[in-house]
């Protein structure tokens, strides 16, 4: 795209929010606590096909490992292509280290979903530092 | 996409231009850095590249969202002054 000055805030907006200093902060979503479920206890339900995996990280992240059987879409996308989401099926979010889960959850509480948990850790904390493997 | 480094990366793939490119990676800018350029009133644009979800209830006063795959596609466009600075955020390290 040709910029000649760009940089990365690196310390990011929860370091912002720390300090104090000045952010639009409101609640959109419900306030709900989305629960977390282990790695182990997702393994279960994916050997069960008790669950539907949703994988929200972008698709870069996604084609370098995914845990097999769950679905990607990219939580920037994700208003766009909830028809791909089902209803009446309980569902377990997965981000990269756990920290994008809650409000996803949360967007999905307001969109009508109520059986959502989340991968704690996300797939690294959580799904690879158990152990167990990614697709690719 | 929530990891400076990847952030930075991927910045660097897709805004900058080739010549700068080869000679450095992003900067990263500090806390401190920051809040006093915007106390100071730099020009800057200051981009939330996470997703419209998240920018919906969280966000650097000032700032605008910028999701990263909306920037690649050309759904959300960055000013045409190629050599304004651009300081793009999400949730930092891990």
């Amino acid at each position: 795209m040709g910029h000649t000055n760009v940089a990365v805030y690196n310390e990011g907006l929860p370091e912002w929010v720390k300090r104090g200093y000045p952010a639009k902060l409101k609640k959109v979503y419900p306030e709900v606590e989305v629960p977390t479920v282990t790695a182990a206890e997702l393994k279960a339900k994916l050997d069960a096909k008790a669950v539907f995996v949703l994988d929200i990280r972008d698709e870069d992240d996604a084609r370098s490992g995914i845990i097999a059987g769950s679905t990607n879409v990219d939580l920037e996308v994700l208003d766009a292509r909830l028809g791909e989401i089902p209803r009446g099926k309980p569902i377990v979010l997965v981000d990269l280290h756990g920290k994008q889960t809650q409000i996803a959850g949360r967007f999905l509480a307001s969109k009508g979903y109520g059986d959502v948990a989340r991968l704690d850790g996300g797939l690294v904390g959580g799904w690879i530092k158990a152990g167990y493997p990614v697709a690719r | 996409m929530n990891r400076p480094a990847a952030l930075a990366a991927a910045l660097a793939a897709a805004l900058l231009a080739p010549a700068v490119r080869a000679q450095q990676a992003v900067p990263f800018v500090g806390t401190d850095e920051l809040k006093r350029m915007i106390d100071a009133k730099e020009d800057l644009v200051l981009a939330n590249a996470l997703s419209p979800i998240e920018f919906a209830e969280e966000s650097i006063a000032g700032s605008i969202n910028v999701p990263f795959e909306a920037l690649k596609s050309g759904k959300v466009k960055l000013p045409a002054d190629k050599a304004r600075r651009l300081v793009f955020y999400c949730k930092g390290p891990k």
